[in-house]
């Protein structure tokens, strides 16, 4: 995995990522529990922010408030959405696990949750240009209005057989590194 | 900055799609919630349903409530096609059809909305954050406002009932047995609706329109607890609220009434009311509700309770919160109760709290 710290202006900093981490079991040891019955298309947002998060933890230190998260792309619990379909038309009921599951916000939902994170979120389930447009334009009010300190801006893509890729920013305040 | 008013609004929901007579049922405390029989095996047969005249697909029918929605939205707030050149549609569901239906569960999350958007030449963006989604629509609206990116946007949420909603909150344990009582002594879950809510933004002063409300700020904040539970300590909803308070340069204080996200189970009720409470101590608000008229429409309910808060700033009436006889003990908030409050309000605040953590607060003021 590459990823890269950019100063992209005297005001803000940014860090990308990427996966395409398709099973639990490739997912980092140390922040996975809790993630066993999440739908794959959360594993590469989930994995692509923790990247992120442990390769620049001091950018996260006392924040967790107010650090937020826009997920935007055509990505969305497809496999669950399959179960419950199948579970409903074979037996007329519905697993309240996979009905929590297909929430197309579940993924944030887990990033928030594990790192306790409760800055403004958003998901857009929309990969037109006008979408990543939107996405962009919320994240820099967000910072602006000081509503965050920092935002997770997240595309996300799924091909047609269900396998899904996340590529992350973390866009923050442009805090000094030095010393660190 | 320029002014962002509200200049129009629709709705279709379970008590009628005219603006003026489902307002009218909401003052007389009537709710649109009715037996819905189903030999599906569920906790309650009581469902907030918008019969249809004929029979229709589930991606049908969201098609057609927003439809609905959207031609009395453009017809309240006097569209002028050759106004505006950057129209957006932004709208907000939790689940639509997707989980109803094997024909459509594979298509791109966003194409029905493309067929509403497209024919009448606005650009579509559809959000999902469960029953928040609504509200972020308009919190998305204002942003592209504001910014400039578009001159009208049409903005709100859209949702179905189905089998698998129906049986899922079954399951959860979330569905009322009874009916839903939002802040109730009694209340003991909620009961699930369908409908589709629209306001038009846009910059105030055009020419021959009386705007009917001012979005003021908007905010968001997610709960950090789970797919499914509060913060238990209303974290979530404090940041939201004084997020949307800074936003519109307000204080507490300036906040007159709370259209309430209201859903009628142990936990929302119990979480919502400590958390308004705790922020809204010194100053009791009037706080309504509209989910025992409506029904939990998920996707569609922050749009729907904006509209309500509009109607009462616009008209100074607040409608009585349905189903509410025996009020919880609530004495920092005044729970609208019996008959409707006449009074003129200046601002309020509309609250959603959604699975996933995510909770808006979006602020209007009296035009």
């Amino acid at each position: 995995m590459a990823h890269s710290q950019l100063c992209i202006d005297e005001k803000y900093l940014v860090v990308r990522s990427d996966s395409f981490v398709s099973k639990y079991a490739d997912l980092d040891p140390e922040f996975c529990i809790g993630l066993k019955s999440a739908d794959p298309y959360v594993f590469p947002v989930f994995d692509s922010v923790t990247k992120i998060i442990k390769g620049y933890r001091h950018l996260f230190e006392d924040q967790t408030n107010r650090v937020g998260f826009i997920m935007v792309g055509e990505s969305y619990p497809k496999k669950t959405t399959e179960k419950i379909l199948e579970t409903l038309n074979s037996s007329r009921r519905v697993s309240p696990i996979q009905f929590i599951n297909a929430n197309a916000g579940a993924a944030i939902s887990y990033c928030c949750t594990k790192f306790l994170f409760r800055g403004p979120t958003l998901n857009i389930s929309s990969s037109t240009e006008s979408a990543l447009a939107i996405a962009d334009l919320v994240a820099g009010s967000w910072l602006d209005k000081k509503h965050a300190y920092g935002v997770f801006c997240i595309n996300t893509a799924m091909d047609e057989n269900g396998s899904c890729g996340a590529y992350s920013r973390f866009i923050c305040e442009n805090v000094s590194t030095e010393g660190l | 900055m320029d002014s962002i008013v509200v200049t129009g609004m629709g709705w279709a929901t379970a008590l009628g799609s005219n603006m003026d007579r489902v307002w009218s049922r909401l003052l007389e405390g009537r709710s649109g919630i009715e037996e819905l029989p189903s030999d599906l095996k569920l906790k309650n047969q009581k469902a907030a349903y918008i019969a249809d005249p004929t029979p229709l697909s589930y991606k049908q029918k969201l098609l057609s409530l927003t439809d609905t929605a959207l031609l009395n939205t453009l017809n309240d707030s006097n569209f002028q096609d050759g106004k505006f050149q950057r129209k957006y549609l932004v709208i907000g569901t939790s689940l639509g059809y997707r989980l109803d239906s094997i024909d459509h569960f594979d298509e791109s999350l966003d194409q029905w909305l493309a067929d509403v958007a497209i024919p009448p030449g606005f650009t579509p963006i559809l959000l999902s954050t469960a029953c928040s989604s609504g509200s972020d629509a308009i919190l998305v609206g204002q942003e592209l406002i504001r910014s400039g990116m578009a001159d009208y946007c049409l903005c709100g949420g859209s949702d179905i009932l189905g089998p698998s909603k129906r049986l899922a909150h079954t399951a959860l344990g979330t569905m009322s047995a009874t009916n839903l009582k939002a802040f109730d002594q009694g209340h003991d879950g909620t009961i699930l609706g369908e409908g589709a809510g629209l306001v038009a933004l846009e910059v105030e002063g055009r020419a021959g329109v009386t705007p009917l409300a001012r979005l003021r700020g908007c905010g968001s904040a997610n709960d950090a607890a789970g797919l499914t539970a509060p913060d238990e300590n209303g974290e979530g909803i404090r940041l939201a609220i004084e997020r949307s308070l800074s936003d519109a340069g307000m204080r507490v204080p300036d906040i007159d009434l709370i259209s309430a996200h209201g859903s009628g189970t142990f936990t929302n009720d119990r979480v919502e009311s400590e958390a308004l409470t705790n922020v809204f101590a010194q100053t009791h608000p009037i706080v309504c509700a509209t989910k025992g008229a409506f029904g939990h429409t998920l996707g569609a309910t922050g749009a729907l309770e904006a509209i309500a808060l509009i109607n009462s700033l616009h008209k100074g009436m607040v409608p009585p919160i349905a189903n509410m006889t025996r009020p919880m003990d609530l004495p920092r908030l005044r729970l609208s109760l019996g008959d409707p409050i006449n009074n003129t309000i200046s601002v309020g605040l509309s609250l959603t709290i959604g699975f996933g953590g995510f909770n808006t607060s979006l602020i209007f003021s009296r035009f």
